[in-house]
């Protein structure tokens, strides 16, 4: 079976995802604390319950900076 | 998930705050958060002229956002460093944001001064070059709010910024800087500007959603030296008692701010003051680090500031 995979970027990177699946799961699978991450769905910061289905872009931000 | 002011979705949950907010309630609240601050800790007056250090990344350029959005006078100030690829990009975005804002930003480069970029600086004090770094910038900082007649330093420091280095300083019993470690700093006059740290109970979570609903264009990447530095090991362990436990930094600060003695008194160095005979800073000897390093490394050389106003 075919699966539909999404592409989503994180520091600078494509990456592809099986999709469709809450941000929460995305983050999960990815092993990214919510903590230090944002999404944003199309231009729009989204909250981790959003499902993430029919997005053309996804884009994970990390928000920890600093040495 | 909703809004739980207004019942608009929602675009982030702040777990240690219980609350959902919308894109328009989030920016309110990091104001308000910032405004609680200066007002409960005294951190400056509406007649005061304030510097903001600028970094070109999410906090500092935030900052400066919310304190000129707040009707306070407040011009930026970029210092760059001679990171190859680094600090090209930084201050283009720190320069693209003062034209936004309508702002005056100051820009000090480093190589005008010492014709060394922070990496042969470090090298040449024997730091480490996050030491060296921080120290350079809080020199320069300091200076040119005492030359430009600026009465408070405002820096971008967040919660998580104070929070683990707390981690660290206290992981290693560092106790002269647990004395200094303060979300306001006080001045001496001629000496020392006053600091402060609007930032210090927001979380970098919170400004980074500040800054991405306000479409403020900041640099991503990190300072290439950051990497694998101990700061950042901190942030992410917190993060992970902070996904379990929610409120835990913040609780964490608090107890120390409230632990500390009272804020704003914050006790410096016991040792007796000597002040450089170049400049006026504290200093060990005759002069301080920076006039010595100055005398080694470009004994010709004297601080430069460059102005940028785009003020209307």
């Amino acid at each position: 079976m075919l699966s539909i995979v999404m592409p989503v970027e994180i520091d600078g990177k494509k990456i592809e995802i099986e999709k469709p699946l809450k941000v929460q799961e995305l983050l999960k699978k990815l092993s990214l604390n919510s903590e230090g991450h944002l999404v944003v769905v199309d231009g729009r910061l989204v909250t981790e319950d959003e499902i993430v289905s029919n997005a053309e872009s996804v884009k994970i931000i990390r928000v920890v900076s600093g040495g | 998930m909703k809004c739980k002011l207004c019942n608009d979705k929602a675009v982030i949950k702040l777990k240690a705050h219980n609350l959902s907010l919308c894109a328009s309630h989030l920016l309110a609240f990091v104001e308000r958060r910032v405004k609680n601050s200066i007002e409960k800790y005294g951190l400056f007056k509406k007649d005061d002229s304030l510097l903001v250090a600028v970094s070109g990344g999410k906090d500092s350029l935030s900052l400066w956002q919310i304190l000129k959005k707040m009707g306070y006078k407040a011009d930026g100030l970029y210092i760059h460093l001679g990171i190859d690829g680094y600090s090209d990009l930084s201050l283009d975005k720190a320069l693209s944001f003062a034209k936004k804002l309508e702002g005056r930003l100051w820009v000090v480069f480093l190589k005008e001064i010492m014709n060394l970029g922070i990496l042969d600086l470090a090298r040449t004090l024997r730091r480490t070059y996050c030491s060296a770094c921080g120290a350079i910038k809080r020199y320069i900082m300091n200076r040119i709010s005492i030359e430009k007649g600026y009465t408070v330093l405002a820096t971008g420091h967040n919660l998580d910024d104070e929070a683990s280095s707390l981690l660290g300083n206290l992981l290693y019993w560092k106790e002269d800087y647990l004395r200094r470690k303060s979300i306001v700093l006080k001045s001496e006059e001629g000496h020392l500007v006053k600091k402060v740290k609007p930032f210090f109970l927001v979380s970098e979570r919170e400004i980074a959603a500040y800054a991405v609903i306000s479409q403020i264009d900041y640099i991503y990447e990190e300072c290439p030296h950051s990497r694998g530095a101990k700061t950042l090991l901190y942030k992410e362990i917190l993060n992970m008692i902070e996904e379990d436990s929610p409120g835990t930094k913040l609780n964490f600060l608090k107890g120390f701010l409230k632990r500390s003695g009272k804020v704003g008194e914050e006790k410096r160095d016991e040792k007796p003051v000597k002040y450089c005979i170049s400049c006026n800073y504290p200093a060990s000897g005759e002069k301080c680090f920076f006039c010595s390093l100055l005398e080694r490394v470009n004994p010709s050389g004297s601080i430069v500031y460059r102005e940028y106003s785009f003020l209307r």
